[in-house]
């Protein structure tokens, strides 16, 4: 009891040692719990994210490979039922085919649209076929995963009618039904890409709304194929009629993996089955990197954060100990001149050194616990920012090639930072390690000490 | 009876040639003082070091009520059985007087009734008032650290007291009632008193005094 009496009084004795090493603790275990805190609910977050667009996997030609091979004639092909084969994998939860195919109609005017004229289908042209303007609506074709994952995420929802569910039925949105003055009910007619003799009649089932941005005014250069309110929802099997034989071709898969680590592995069983080399499994990772770009920009400045903090603290909590050896020394050699015991000499210091870590510690979970989530809004305000500015830029290069970025609705712009039980023990554990640092070196001192140097070193 | 027995010591520092102390025989007995006397350099510290069971012979032996001081517990030796008051202190500088002399009794673990009040007196003893016992023995001067040294070397009451030049830093005034404080131990407390000194006065209060030349000791006189 005494001696943990007289670690008590040594601090207070030793005030300006022991503040200087308090605050150092402080500012190591508040930056440590603002970093892990952070750590902690970015990587929540990127698990997350990365798992729903990591494992969503496209199917794309590698156009890079077959350009560096040189002597490819003929693109190497992959039909629907092969793609359906490598669905058929442990790795896969599940699996979608869709078909975007562009269409004419000579009835609809679509949004963007410059002049209609153009579009009407004029004899006497090319081939003596009918001519065909640029396509001016999309017809996106799904075995429908893919559109109610879109009403899932609330980006688009049902607001009149009801969903397609036969073939040659049709939704569409409610700015393109205003301009045309359509409802549920109506009938349109769409003119294939493919096969320009044939029409297609199809029904309105239901008017869907669009809620993300339409920023497609923003655009010098408009273009109706590309715009999202032109977009006619169907069937998979409706849209390969739009594109007769192409379908094979035109159409896309999206498998969704069980895990986005398992992407290697199925490549590698997909390749193993067939699947030519100049064919690339691709997930959507620049979508994510969109989306999650900032936070796991956060998430990275907090770990550095944390590392360089660690190393840093640690240095100065060497360097204090070492200035304090002297003292330190002498104060040893007394103690054990005196006769106390080793054992009891090493409690001492290593009481010392706890209570004044855990005071420091306590504070730091304290302050670090407070300031962890204004801290962690502010990074990731600055990130998205600084996001926001290198797409401005990039903007200006590309004109409206924007199809592929996310609203800024989906990007993550909040971060849960919240204390939890994982980082009060990780902080304690860290207060472990100052403890550590801050008395090993009297500690190895000690055990070297022997009583007689009392003698000789004073004088 | 001898308390302390010093057979055919010798001593030689590591990494030196010298016998710095060269087959010492001496016998310390209770109720006594003995002053070893000595010129500067002659090796009345080393001895000390020996007797305080700080450092460890290699060539003969000491032994405390017939135990060998190599074989018998030295911290256990140190904080309970002999006072050492050292040439220079040796107090925790950073800590007041009291603190110093209580820390002393806490080691020993001697039980005492009145932990302050005890120290307090102890401290009264050699002229320490209480108002320089709060004090910071940093901000003390040398003859006060000295007494608060003498304090703490009786605070756990020991059979035996060594002193390393105990009066070196006090006037002649408190050098006598330093002195007759260690010797009135001996006299009326049944300690062994050593005493360690350069200086023939302070020899003087001594029931026997010894000289260590060229790391000899031989018996100078002896009162009756
Ligand atoms: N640690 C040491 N290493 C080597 N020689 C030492 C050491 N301490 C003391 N000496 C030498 O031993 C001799 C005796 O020293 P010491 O016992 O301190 O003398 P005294 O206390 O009588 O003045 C001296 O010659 C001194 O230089
Ligand atoms: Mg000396």
């Amino acid at each position: 009891m005494y001696i943990f009496k007289n670690a008590m009084k040594n601090i207070k004795r030793n005030k300006g040692r022991n503040l200087l090493m308090a605050i150092v603790m402080v500012i190591i275990s508040v930056t440590c719990v603002i970093a892990l805190v952070i750590n902690g609910a970015t990587t929540s977050i990127i698990t997350d994210y990365k798992n729903q667009f990591g494992s969503e996997v496209n199917v794309e030609l590698d156009y890079a490979k077959i350009y560096e091979s040189g002597d490819i004639n003929e693109l190497p092909t992959v039909t629907i039922e092969e793609l359906k084969g490598y669905a058929d994998s442990d790795y896969v939860k599940d699996y979608y085919f869709y078909l975007e195919a562009p269409a004419v109609s000579n009835h609809i005017s679509s949004l963007n649209q410059e002049d209609n004229s153009g579009i009407q289908g004029s004899e006497g042209a090319v081939g003596g076929g009918p001519e065909l303007g640029p396509p001016n609506l999309k017809v996106i074709g799904s075995t429908s995963y893919q559109l109610f994952e879109e009403f899932k995420k609330g980006e688009r929802k049902i607001i009149s009618g009801r969903i397609f569910e036969n073939d040659n039925e049709i939704v569409i949105s409610e700015d393109l039904a205003k301009l045309n003055n359509l409802k549920s009910g109506d009938n349109i007619v769409l003119r294939s890409i493919a096969d320009v003799e044939k029409d297609i009649t199809l029904t309105i089932t239901g008017i869907y709304q669009d809620l993300t941005k339409d920023d497609s005014a923003d655009y010098a250069y408009k273009d109706p194929y590309m715009t999202r309110r032109n977009e006619l929802l169907t069937n998979y099997e409706t849209a390969t009629t739009l594109v007769g034989e192409q379908s094979n071709t035109m159409s896309r898969i999206k498998y969704f993996l069980n895990s986005p680590d398992d992407l290697e592995s199925f490549v590698k069983e997909a390749q193993g089955k067939g699947l030519s080399e100049y064919y690339n499994f691709t997930n959507n990772e620049y979508l994510y990197k969109q989306i999650a770009g900032p936070v796991e920009s956060v998430q990275k400045i907090s770990t550095v954060f944390l590392v360089v903090v660690l190393i840093l603290g640690g240095i100065i909590l060497v360097l204090l100990n070492l200035i304090a050896l002297r003292e330190r020394k002498y104060e040893i050699g007394v103690l054990r001149a005196i006769g106390m015991k080793k054992i009891n000499v090493i409690k001492t210091l290593v009481y010392e050194s706890i209570i004044v870590t855990m005071v420091a510690v306590t504070i730091g979970l304290g302050v670090g616990g407070l300031a962890s989530q204004p801290v962690s809004d502010k990074l990731l305000a600055d990130q998205i920012e600084q996001r926001q500015e290198q797409m401005d830029n990039m903007g200006g290069n590309f004109g409206g090639a924007s199809a592929a970025l996310p609203n800024d609705a989906d990007i993550i712009d909040s971060l849960n930072a919240e204390l939890d039980l994982g980082v009060v023990f990780a902080i304690f554990l860290i207060g472990g390690l100052l403890v550590i640092i801050s008395s090993s070196m009297s500690l190895i001192y000690i055990t070297k000490y022997e009583p007689i140097k009392i003698l000789s070193e004073r004088n | 009876m001898s308390v302390l027995t010093v057979n055919n010591l010798s001593y030689v520092y590591e990494g030196t040639k010298k016998k710095v102390l060269n087959n010492i025989n001496i016998s310390f007995e209770s109720k006594k003082t003995y002053a070893i006397i000595g010129k500067s350099g002659s090796g009345k510290t080393t001895l000390l070091a020996l007797l305080s069971g700080l450092d460890l012979c290699k060539n003969g032996e000491i032994l405390y009520n017939g135990d060998n001081l190599k074989t018998i517990d030295r911290d256990d030796y140190r904080s309970k059985k002999i006072g050492v008051i050292f040439q220079s202190y040796n107090l925790l500088t950073n800590a007041t007087a009291m603190d110093n002399i209580m820390l002393s009794i806490d080691i020993s673990g001697v039980k005492v009734d009145n932990k302050k009040e005890y120290a307090y007196s102890l401290l009264q003893k050699v002229g320490i008032d209480k108002e320089t016992a709060d004090r910071k023995v940093l901000k003390l001067s040398g003859g006060e650290q000295q007494r608060i040294g003498i304090a703490r070397a009786l605070s756990h009451n020991p059979d035996i007291i060594i002193a390393d030049e105990p009066t070196g830093n006090l006037d002649t005034a408190t050098e006598e009632g330093i002195m007759k404080i260690l010797t009135s131990l001996s006299e009326k407390e049944d300690k062994c008193v050593i005493i360690v000194t350069h200086s023939e006065k302070v020899a003087d209060y001594a029931d026997e005094v010894w000289g260590i030349t060229d790391g000899k000791l031989s018996l100078v006189r002896k009162k009756n």
